[in-house]
C-alpha cells in the first residue's frame, strides 16, 4: 500500500496542493492548528501532528516565521524514514539561514527538499498545467515529488543545488515586489523589465555569496518564477507590491490574498548580509527603505538618480 | 640500509596460529582473516569489472599507464623490481585473451591487496602496551635509570588526557562498529589516540597509514602489526584506489573498528580542518548500507575527535609548507621532525611536566545520519526517542541501496563532524599566548600585506603587563565561549594565573622549538618569529570575532582576511 502523503500548513497553498493530490487518487493527511475550519474532499485533516507518521512524502507549507516551531512540534514525529519537502520563500536571520536548514537542523529528517517556481494555489486549485523544482541533495525526494504532482499535471524538474532553490525564490520574490511597487508608481513594462533583470543581477550576487548556483537562479525557482509574476499581475508579490506603490496597502498588512508576503524581515536580512559582506545591492536597499515606511516615490527616485555602469554579470560565472 | 629495512614487512615468527578468543576484541581477528579479507577484496573488484571487457581494458589500462609512469620518475629499488613486469604487461595485453585479461586484473588487485592490507599481532600489541610508555618515560627522563612501569604512570597518565564520555565510548564498542575520526596535526596522533585507546580500556582499531610513515624501520614494525595498513599516495591508479576504499569497506562491514583522518592530512595552517575529504567516511556509510541491506543491523558509530597539541612536533615544517606553497602543500613530506629521533627527545622532554600536554577529546558518538548514539549502540531522536536508522534507507517501503544518496548522507556527516570539530576543541595555552600577540601585530601593522608581516621578525615589543592583562581577558572570553558550548578550553590554562601561562609557553617553545618564537626582554615580550605565532594562534581564528578586544573588531576583521594562498 502506498503511503499517504503529508501536508503541514493549512494555509492557501496548503490547502490546494493537499486537494489536487487528493483529487488524483492519492491518500492525503494535512495537519493543521485549525482543523475543525478546514473541509477538503478526500482530505484527512487534524491537528495531531503524530497523525502524520504514516507519511513518506511531507510538504511543509508554513510560513518563515512559523518554522522552526513547527519543526520542533514534528521532531519527535519524523525519522529518517521521511522526506520533508517545504515551499516557504523565506530565510531567517542576516546569515541568510534557509528553511531546508532548519529542517535538517531541527529533525532527524535528512532527506530534506525545497519546491519552488511558478507554481501558484491559484493553478493547484484551477488544475492548470504547471512547473515546479525540487532542490535536494537526495535524489529520491525530487523523485517522489515528481511521482506524487505529475498527475495534477505539474512538470517537476530537480537540482541538487537546494540552497540555490531557497535563495533563488526567497529573492525573486522580492524582485517581484519591487516590480509591483514600481507599476503601483505608474512605471511602464519598459522601466518594469530593466528592474527585473537589475534586481535578479542582485539576487545572484547573494545566490553566489551563499555558494547557490548562477544556474539555478536562472532556471524556475529565479527567473521561472519571476515570469510567472510578470506575466500575471494577480500573484500575491505583484498585486501586494502594486497596492503599496499606489499607497492601497500598509506595510504593517503581512499577507495578500491569504498568502504570507515574505516581505519586510526578508529584506531587512538580506540588505544587512549583503553589506556585511560588501555585496552591492541598491534595488533591494531602496526595497527595504519603502518596506520600512520611506514613500515609494522617494525611493524610487533616488535609486533611478544613481549613476550607470556596467552590467557587471560576467563575474557571476556560470 | 635503513630505509631498505623499513620497506620490509617484518612479522615475528609464528609456529601456530593465534586463536582468538571470545572476548577478544575485533581487531584481534586481523591476521586470521587476513587472507580472505584479501580475497574479498579481489572478489568484488573483479565483479565489479569482470563482466565487461571493456571496462577490464580500461581499469589494467590505467594501471598500467600509471604505474609505469610513476615507478620510471621513482628510480629506486622498487622500480627496479616491477617496472620490468609492467611494460611486459604493456606489450601483452592486446594480444591477450578476455579470460587471460580478467585473471590478469585479479592477480594486480591481489597483490595490491597484499600490500595493502594490515596486520595485528597480540604479541606485538601487548609487548607495546608494555614498552612503549617505558620508553617514552625514559626519553623524559635522561640520564635517570629506567623507571619501573608503576613509578612512572602518573606522569604518563597526566601527560596524555583523554576527555569525554569513555564509559559510553567503552560500551558502545562491544555492540557496535566504531570508526573514530580525529582532527590532524600530527604524525604522533594516530600514537597518541591507540595509546589513549589502550589506557581507557578501549579496543584498538585498524587504519591506514601514508606509507612515507613507514620509513622509520621501529615504528614500521608497530605500524605493520598493529592493525595499520599502507596507503600510498603516489600511486595513482584508479584500481589501487578501488582496492583501498573496497578493503576499507570489507574491515567495517565486518565490524572492524576503524580510524580515519577525515582532513585527509595533517593541517597545514594549524586551524582545525573545514574541509574534509570524505571518501572514507563514505566507505563506512555505504558499508552499513550494504549490512543493513542484507538484514545485518550492527550499529555504525562515529566518533569526531579534536586531538589537541600545546607542542606540535612538526609546527616549523608544516606552517612553512602552508606558507611556501601558497596554499599548495606538498602532499607527501618524508623529511619532517617525525623521521627525526633528535627531535622527538626535544619534544618529550620539553613536555614532560606538563599536565595534559596532549588533550583528546571525544566527542559525543553520532550514527552515520548525525543522530546521538546511546551507550546501547541505538540512535537517539529529539526527546530521547529510539530511532531506526535502517529507516534513511527506506524509499517507498523498501531498504534499497543508492550511492548518491549515501554520497548526500556523508556530506551532511561531513557538516557534523566539523561541527564537533569546533565544539569539541579544546584551547591550549600555547594557542593562547600566540593568538594574544599576533593579533598584537596584526593591530600593530593595518593595511600591511600578510607576507609583509610575517617578515616583521623581533620587531614588536609588547609590555609584559599588558600581555598579561590581555591573555586574562582573552581567557575570560574563551570561558565565556566555554559555557556556551562553542569550544573547551584546558584545564590549565583555565586555572593558572596568566603569568604563570605566559612563562611556561614561552619556556616550552624555547626548549622545543629550533627558532625562537618569542622571548622576554627588558620587560617585554618580543614576537620573534611570527610565523609559528601565526600556526599556534590559527587554532582560535574560527573565533577571532568574538574574541576580538571591544572595539578592536576591525584587527579581528583584519586577521581574518588574512590570504595566504596564491
Amino acid at each position: 500500500m502506498t503511503a499517504p502523503v503529508g501536508v503541514i500548513g493549512g494555509g492557501r497553498f496548503g490547502r490546494a496542493l493537499a486537494g489536487a493530490v487528493s483529487r488524483h487518487g492519492l491518500g492525503v493527511r494535512l495537519w493543521t492548528r485549525r482543523p475543525d475550519e478546514i473541509d477538503l474532499e478526500g482530505v484527512f485533516v487534524t491537528n495531531l501532528p503524530a497523525e502524520l507518521e504514516p507519511c513518506e512524502l511531507v510538504f511543509v507549507c508554513v510560513p518563515s516565521p512559523h518554522v522552526e516551531r513547527i519543526a520542533d512540534l514534528f521532531a519527535t514525529h519524523l525519522d529518517g524514514g521521511h522526506l520533508l519537502v517545504h515551499v516557504s520563500r523565506g530565510l531567517i536571520g542576516s546569515d541568510l539561514v534557509t528553511v531546508g536548514d532548519v529542517l535538517m537542523a531541527r529533525t532527524p529528517v535528512r532527506r530534506v527538499g525545497a519546491m519552488a517556481g511558478p507554481i501558484s494555489a491559484h493553478a493547484l486549485e484551477a488544475g492548470d498545467p504547471s512547473g515546479v523544482v525540487v532542490g535536494s541533495r537526495f535524489p529520491e525526494t525530487t523523485v517522489s515529488v515528481r511521482r506524487v504532482l505529475a498527475k495534477a499535471g505539474c512538470r517537476v524538474y530537480g537540482t541538487d543545488d537546494r540552497v540555490g532553490v531557497e535563495l533563488a525564490s526567497a529573492l525573486a520574490g522580492l524582485v517581484a515586489l519591487a516590480v509591483g511597487i514600481a507599476s503601483g508608481l505608474g512605471l511602464g513594462p519598459s522601466m518594469r523589465a530593466v528592474l527585473a533583470a537589475r534586481g535578479m543581477v542582485e539576487a545572484a550576487r547573494v545566490v553566489r555569496s551563499r555558494n547557490g548556483r548562477w544556474a539555478t537562479l536562472q532556471g524556475l525557482a529565479g527567473w521561472g518564477d519571476l515570469a510567472a509574476a510578470l506575466l500575471d499581475p494577480t500573484r500575491p508579490e505583484l498585486a501586494y507590491g502594486k497596492g503599496l506603490g499606489e499607497g492601497r496597502i500598509a506595510t504593517s498588512e503581512t499577507s495578500h490574498d491569504e498568502v504570507f508576503i515574505e516581505g519586510r524581515s526578508l529584506c531587512r536580512n538580506v540588505v544587512r548580509f549583503a553589506q556585511s559582506r560588501g555585496i552591492e545591492v541598491p534595488l533591494l536597499e531602496a526595497l527595504d527603505a519603502v518596506l520600512g515606511g520611506t514613500a515609494p516615490h522617494d525611493a524610487m527616485k533616488r535609486l533611478l538618480a544613481r549613476p550607470v555602469g556596467s552590467e557587471g554579470i560576467e563575474t557571476l560565472g556560470p | 640500509m635503513w630505509r631498505r629495512l623499513a620497506r620490509r614487512r617484518f612479522q615475528l615468527p609464528r609456529f601456530e596460529p593465534y586463536v582468538p578468543r571470545a572476548t577478544d576484541p575485533k581487531t584481534f581477528w586481523l591476521d586470521t582473516e587476513r587472507d580472505d579479507l584479501v580475497e574479498e577484496v579481489v572478489r568484488r573488484i573483479v565483479a565489479r569489472h569482470g563482466g565487461d571487457p571493456e571496462a577490464v581494458e580500461a581499469v589494467l589500462s590505467d594501471a598500467v599507464y600509471h604505474e609505469i609512469q610513476r615507478l620510471e620518475a621513482q628510480h629506486d629499488e622498487e622500480s627496479r623490481a616491477r617496472l620490468g613486469d609492467w611494460r611486459e604487461l604493456v606489450r601483452a595485453l592486446p594480444t591477450l585473451s578476455f579470460d587471460r585479461r580478467v585473471q590478469t586484473l585479479e592477480d594486480r588487485t591481489r597483490r595490491m591487496a597484499y600490500d595493502v592490507a594490515g596486520n595485528f599481532d597480540p604479541r606485538v600489541y601487548r609487548f607495546a602496551a608494555k614498552v612503549v610508555p617505558t620508553v617514552l618515560a625514559s626519553v623524559m627522563h635522561p640520564g635517570s635509570l629506567l623507571p619501573t612501569e608503576g613509578s612512572l604512570d602518573p606522569e604518563l597518565r597526566s601527560l596524555v588526557v583523554a576527555q569525554g564520555d569513555i564509559e559510553r565510548l567503552r560500551r558502545i564498542s562491544e555492540v557496535a562498529t566504531v570508526v573514530y575520526v580525529p582532527t590532524h596535526a600530527s604524525n604522533l596522533d594516530s600514537l597518541a589516540l591507540a595509546w589513549a585507546l589502550y589506557r581507557e580500556g578501549l579496543p584498538p582499531v585498524v587504519y591506514g597509514a601514508g606509507k612515507n610513515l613507514f620509513t622509520n624501520p621501529i615504528i614500521s614494525f608497530f605500524m605493520h602489526n598493529l592493525g595499520a595498513y599502507r596507503i600510498d599516495r603516489r600511486i595513482r591508479a584508479q584500481l589501487y584506489k578501488d582496492v583501498l576504499k573496497t578493503y576499507s569497506a570489507v574491515l567495517l562491514e565486518r565490524g572492524y573498528h576503524s580510524l580515519f583522518f577525515p582532513g585527509g592530512t595533517r593541517s597545514r595552517s594549524g586551524e582545525v580542518e573545514k574541509k574534509l575529504k570524505l571518501g572514507l567516511a563514505g566507505t563506512a556509510v555505504e558499508a552499513f548500507a550494504r549490512n543493513a541491506v542484507r538484514g545485518r543491523t550492527r550499529p555504525m558509530v562515529f566518533v569526531p575527535t579534536t586531538i589537541n597539541y600545546t607542542l606540535v612536533l612538526e609546527a616549523e615544517t608544516l606552517i612553512s609548507d602552508y606558507l611556501h606553497q601558497q596554499g599548495r602543500s606538498r602532499y607527501i613530506i618524508d623529511d619532517d621532525e617525525f623521521s627525526r629521533i633528535d627531535r622527538w627527545v626535544a619534544f618529550f622532554h620539553r613536555l614532560r611536566e606538563h599536565e595534559g600536554a596532549c588533550i583528546l577529546r571525544f566527542a559525543e558518538p553520532i550514527d552515520p545520519f548525525g543522530n546521538p548514539v546511546d551507550a546501547e549502540g541505538r540512535s537517539i531522536g529529539p526527546g530521547g526517542r529510539v530511532l531506526d536508522p535502517t529507516r534513511y534507507l527506506r524509499f517507498e517501503g523498501s531498504l534499497t541501496l543508492d550511492h548518491e544518496r549515501e554520497h548526500a548522507y556523508t556530506e551532511a556527516l561531513g557538516a557534523d563532524f566539523v561541527r564537533a570539530f569546533h565544539e569539541n576543541t579544546v584551547v591550549m595555552p600555547s594557542q593562547a599566548v600566540a593568538h594574544v600577540l599576533y593579533r598584537w601585530l596584526v593591530r600593530a601593522t593595518p593595511g600591511v600585506e600578510p607576507f609583509a608581516r610575517l617578515r616583521r621578525k623581533g620587531e614588536l615589543a609588547v609590555p609584559r603587563s599588558e600581555v598579561t592583562a590581555a591573555l586574562g581577558r582573552l581567557r575570560d572570553r574563551l570561558l565565556e565561549l566555554e559555557a556556551k558550548g562553542a569550544l573547551r578550553v584546558s584545564p590549565w590554562l583555565a586555572s593558572a594565573s596568566p603569568d604563570r601561562v605566559i612563562d611556561r609557553v614561552l619556556a616550552e617553545w624555547a626548549g622545543y622549538h629550533l627558532t625562537t618564537i618569542a622571548a622576554q626582554r627588558d620587560g617585554a615580550i618580543v614576537a620573534e618569529d611570527p610565523r609559528l605565532l601565526l600556526y599556534y594562534g590559527n587554532r582560535l581564528r574560527p573565533w577571532a570575532l568574538e574574541l576580538a578586544e571591544p572595539g578592536e573588531e576591525r584587527v579581528a576583521r583584519e586577521l581574518l582576511a588574512e590570504v595566504w594562498e596564491a
